[in-house]
Formats: structure tokens, sequence, C-alpha cells
């Protein structure tokens, strides 16, 4: 009797658990794409005030990120560095004073860029700007525009020191469309946690961060097939990691019959063909974010070269012919679909 | 020792719990519809079932979705880039249209229940 008595309550228990926890969601536009944040609590009011002030948080980060929002941190440091330019060229001494948030996550792309042998690299926004990717009527730019736009391109040229930014040439200028979706996506687990919040996840149109379990089991997350709209390449179950991909397919536009893709190659100038998507898996989502471009522009070998040397970092990369590599540490915990 | 009483009291209890995981089970076991939301808002819930043209008022002008043999794709979008238009088709649980320009968003819910939690891309 002790006995049944036992696995009734255990399951009692069990139950009670499941349940204590409801889901809470909101969806937004935001960064150009669907943010969805998602919470799994036992309190409704609190829920919806983490899930509220998260929303809030990236959109913050948004208007201070975004090199086509006026009024922006980084609108503001791209029109001074061309205000400057007009004077005359940018000498060392003209330094543009940078907040603490923007001066870090700037410090962050430069690693980035080494890492990734300058593939990933935010001083692209002159590349970014003849290409018009963001516009009504993207166009491929002339040869001889892309080649003199090219040399403002090196992030040697972006210069940091003591909380203020500088550049080597005249021209030059920043563009975080690689990485501030994955920061907004940490900045918004950041304040989930501060709010006590366990179990959430915040997804920025494919690019995500699951915090915690979804209800005592790993989160299932879907590798979209990058040539297969609306099917999936594999699943992953994860806790507590960002799983960012970039892919060929997400933005594009035809010219002349050829289709351009908008993760455009920093030292060639036109877009990256090595790859038709890279999907990463790390601890924080900008990190991943810019890991992701990098390694798409970088192409397969080196990029899977590169995943397998930095710790806590794994990933799956599709090639042009569409062959799949696994990273080692991810191969236990990927099911492909056929 | 366990008295008769709380006998009745687990047995209930159990009884209780087990019908609330059958109505859960009922209740999503419905079959496959499109929600259908303008800027954050639910406006409609459509069956796949029946074939038909939705008209919507989008955030920059108007937006026709249709539902034909179990699919729904975006028709007509007053948008430029035409994203919502090219994704053509869907029709499984978890799958969705997005048009931002609109702030149009549809996403297919259904009794299977998408097998991911979410889909990186």
């Amino acid at each position: 009797m002790k006995k049944f008595t036992a696995l009734i309550s255990i399951f009692l228990i069990f139950f009670i658990c499941g349940c204590a926890n409801r889901e809470y969601s909101k969806v937004e536009f935001l960064m150009d794409t669907v943010v969805e944040i998602k919470v799994y609590h036992n309190n409704k009011a609190e829920a919806q005030e983490a899930i509220d002030s998260s929303m809030e948080e990236m959109r913050r980060v948004e208007q201070k990120m975004s090199s086509f929002f006026p009024g922006s941190e980084v609108f503001r440091i791209n029109k001074e560095a061309l205000l400057e330019e007009k004077k005359g060229p940018l000498s060392a001494e003209q330094w543009i004073p940078v907040s603490n948030e923007l001066f870090s996550l700037l410090k962050e792309s430069v690693h980035l860029s080494q890492l990734t042998r300058g593939t990933f690299d935010i001083t692209i926004y002159p590349l970014w700007k003849i290409w018009k990717f963001k516009g009504e009527n993207p166009e491929v730019p002339g040869k001889g525009e892309i080649e003199r736009v090219l040399k403002f391109v090196n992030y040697g040229g972006m210069i940091l020191k003591d909380g203020k930014i500088s550049f080597a040439k005249k021209g030059m200028g920043i563009d975080l469309g690689g990485i501030a979706k994955g920061y907004a996506v940490d900045a918004a687990v950041k304040i989930l946690k501060k709010k006590n919040i366990k179990s959430a996840m915040v997804n920025a149109g494919g690019d995500m961060y699951v915090l915690g379990r979804k209800q005592g089991r790993l989160w299932r997350i879907g590798i979209r097939h990058p040539r297969r709209e609306g099917e999936i390449l594999g699943t992953i179950e994860v806790e507590d990691e960002a799983i960012v991909t970039s892919g060929d397919y997400e933005r594009f536009f035809f010219s002349g019959g050829k289709r351009y893709h908008h993760i455009i190659n920093p030292k060639t100038g036109y877009p990256a063909d090595e790859c038709q998507s890279v999907t990463i898996v790390a601890k924080e989502a900008a990190f991943a974010d810019g890991l992701a471009t990098g390694i798409f522009v970088l192409g397969p070998k080196k990029g899977m070269a590169l995943i397998e040397n930095l710790e806590g970092v794994e990933g799956v990369i599709v090639n042009k012919e569409g062959d799949v590599s696994t990273s080692s540490g991810l191969v236990s915990k990927i099911k492909y679909v056929n | 020792m366990l008295t008769r009483n709380d006998k009745i009291l687990i047995f209930s209890l159990v009884a209780i719990a087990s019908l609330s995981f059958l109505r859960l089970f009922f209740i999503s076991n419905r079959a496959s519809e499109a929600l259908i939301k303008v800027d954050n808002l639910p406006v409609q819930r459509v069956s796949l079932k029946t074939d038909r043209r939705i008209d919507l008022e989008g955030e920059n002008g108007r937006v026709v979705i249709e539902v034909r043999e179990g699919r729904v794709r975006v028709v007509e979008s007053t948008c430029f880039q035409r994203i919502c238009i090219n994704t053509g088709w869907i029709n499984k649980p978890g799958q969705n249209i997005v048009c931002l320009p609109n702030k149009v968003l549809v996403t297919i819910e259904g009794k299977e229940g998408p097998k991911v939690d979410a889909v990186s891309y």
C-alpha cells in the first residue's frame, strides 16, 4: 500500500509541476524580421512583464545599432566620419566617442574578424550601401564602383581606443548587420534571467537562444534545408545555447538571370558562393551570429576547421554542392531528416 | 494506513488528472487551421478544408491570401520585395509566411503540432 501511495504521489507531483509552468509568448516585427519571445513560467503577470521588458530591450538595441536608423549611435558615427571626410582626411586625432555598450560590441567584432581572417567585417558598410539590399530596388553595382569602395573595407583600418573610434581612411564606416541581431537576442535573454525566468526562447527570425529546458526536456530546434523551402535538414536538442544560421536563401534578388544574395564577401565585394548555409551553436548569440556570417564567406573547409578549434562552439555547414558537414561535438546531438 | 476516504481522495485526484490530460489531448486534436495576424493581432483563423480567398488590410496596403486544397499562400501584396509571395504554399504545422512591410503573419496550426520547437534559418 505504501508503495502504491508513493507512486501516486510521484505521479501527482509530476503532473502538478508539468502544469504549473504555462507558456506565454509574444510576436513583434523588429530588426527587419519577426521576433518571438516564449516564456514558461508559473506566474502570468511576471511572465508577461518579463516578455515586454525583453522586447523593449531588443527595440532599444535596434535603435542604437542600426546603420539605417537616423538617430542611432552607429548612424551618428558613420555620419561624423563622413563629415570629417569633407574637411579632409580623417587623422588619428579625430576620434569619435562611443558608448561603453557599443564599444564592447565593436571589440567583439574585431575579435570575430581576427578569427575569420577578415571574412566577417563590420567595415563592410560602404559595400552594403552600394548593393542597396535594404532598399526597394537592390541592384548589382558596377565593377568599377565595387573596386573603388573595396579600398574602404578593412577592419584593420577601424581604430578603437579608450572608448573612441577612428578610421584610417576617409570613406569608411560600420554596419553591425552581421552581429546586431544576435546581440539583441543576448540582451533580451539577460533581461529574462534578471526577471527570474528559467525557461524561455528568444527567436529573432531564426536566430535564437534557448534558456533552460522546455518543460523538463531539451529544446528541439530544426535547421532549415537550404534548398527545400519549408523543410528541415535535421534537428538538434539543446539547452542554454544560441543557434544562428546564415543562408543564401534569406534575402536575394535576380539581375540578368543571375541570383544575388545578401552575404557579401568583404574581400571581393560580391556575394560569397562557397556555402548554402552555416549554422552555429554557441553560448552567445552575438558571437554565433558573426561567426555564421564569417564562416559562410570563409568556406566549408576552413570554416569547419575554425569551429573545431573553438571551445564551446559547434556547427553544421552545407557547402555549395549541398554536402553537409557536422562538427564533432554535434554528431551525437543531431538527427538528420534522411 | 490509508483509510477508505484516503483511497477515495487519491482515486478522485488520479481521475481528475487523467481527465485533464484527455481534455488537453482533445482540444489540441483539431483539424489544421491557419492563423492570420496583422501587427501581432489575430484577425482570422481559417480552416484549410475550405478553399477561399481572403482580402486583408495590412500595415501598408492590401494583402490577398488564398486557401486551396489544404494549403495556404499569399497571392497579392503591396510590398516591394515580395518575400511573402515567393514563400509559396505552406501546409505543415509550424510553417509560416511573413510580410514585414504589411506586418502580416500567417501560421499553420494543427493536430500534429510542430515536430520542432523552432527552426533556425
